[in-house]
């Protein structure tokens, strides 16, 4: 309330009529007060404009089609929880499949001559840039979206595959 | 018929694998959020944008909506978030290409109405313009979605005491704009 003339103010006004108070004091105080009155009045007015401005907006595009295109391609929002164990394992059984790679070769790069290690070496710098950049490229492109887990997860098994296949070919040059 | 059907019911059916009824909800707020999305970031196209993304996130994210939910409310919370990725968007890749301060406005049924009413709109939609995008996303969400202020303080993360008031300073710079004052007076 306004201490100098009882008037309440204009925020407690605004919620009165926007039905946020229920407060009797100022519909009776509004009865009474001329000042109140026009403000009650203009707020009443503001609230008609800003309404039909608003509902004046143009509507936009029905955009249903598009939505549910978008939907239908997304995974269903009961989790599918088949789909999630099965990407969740591949992404897990690829990574463990890549480490025990790099152990192995780890283990060969130990064994073998110095000229042959820094061949190896470069190869096995290569091999972890790559694979470890689309493991991680498939992991984060699965968590985000949910939509691109198996193209990633097939191109990484072929650079695994051509990568063992180069590594075959070097052990036996 | 599905279109009868309540909002609840309606996503237990799609929670049952009949995603296609997300079409009816789809149908039922789409308008409802885009006023409030091209309320608040001015400009149609980013507006459609964050209105098909928050209908992605609100599919997603069915299985957490509870029974006691308000579809309607809800959504509007993901519409001004989804509002909000595309304000830090702009700011972060400097990509605004500026408001639609005149915006094309449907005509009254009464021509002599239409005429008077036609300049305060315009007015208005200015006025609008300037303030900032949470006091224009509380002013559409109070006056045209008709929320409530606990609804209110829900979407735009505000102190529930402090709705009122703000609500009320949003309205004086309002009037203070469309009289051709600033925002500071």
């Amino acid at each position: 309330m306004n201490k100098k003339n009882n008037c309440p103010d204009r925020p407690e006004i605004l919620a009165w009529l926007d039905k946020e108070r229920q407060d009797e004091t100022i519909a009776s105080h509004v009865g009474n007060c001329c000042s109140c009155r026009e403000v009650v009045k203009k707020i009443k007015e503001e609230n008609r404009l800003i309404k039909s401005t608003l509902e004046s907006l143009p509507p936009m595009q029905d955009l249903n089609e598009k939505i549910m295109a978008r939907v239908f391609a997304l995974v269903s929002p009961d989790g599918n929880s088949l789909f999630s164990a099965f990407s969740y394992l591949l992404i897990l059984s690829s990574s463990f499949g890549m480490l025990l790679l790099y152990l192995y070769i780890a283990g060969f790069l130990a064994s073998s001559s110095w000229s042959v290690l820094l061949i190896k070496g470069i190869s096995f710098v290569t091999s972890i840039i790559v694979n470890g950049g689309t493991i991680l490229d498939y992991a984060l492109d699965w968590i985000l979206s949910g939509k691109t887990l198996i193209p990633s997860l097939a191109i990484t098994v072929a650079v695994m595959f051509i990568n063992i296949l180069q590594k075959r070919r070097l052990s036996n040059d | 018929m599905v279109e009868n059907l309540s909002d609840l019911e309606i996503i237990e059916l799609i929670l049952k694998g009949q995603k296609s009824n997300f079409a009816v909800l789809v149908s039922r707020y789409q308008q409802a959020a885009y006023k409030l999305a091209l309320g608040i970031l001015l400009q149609k196209a980013d507006a459609e944008d964050a209105v098909s993304d928050a209908f992605i996130k609100a599919y997603m994210a069915l299985p957490g909506c509870r029974k006691d939910t308000n579809f309607n409310s809800w959504f509007l919370k993901i519409t001004y978030n989804c509002c909000l990725d595309i304000l830090r968007k702009r700011k972060k890749f400097q990509s605004f290409n500026g408001l639609e301060d005149t915006i094309e406005l449907a005509s009254d049924e009464d021509p002599l109405q239409d005429l008077v009413d036609r300049e305060h709109k315009e007015g208005l939609w200015q006025a609008l313009n300037k303030l900032n995008h949470e006091e224009r996303g509380a002013v559409i969400l109070k006056y045209y979605n008709e929320a409530s202020y606990l609804e209110i303080a829900r979407t735009l993360n505000w102190p529930m005491g402090t709705v009122a008031s703000r609500l009320s300073r949003a309205r004086d710079k309002l009037r203070n704009l469309m009289e051709g004052g600033s925002t500071d007076e």
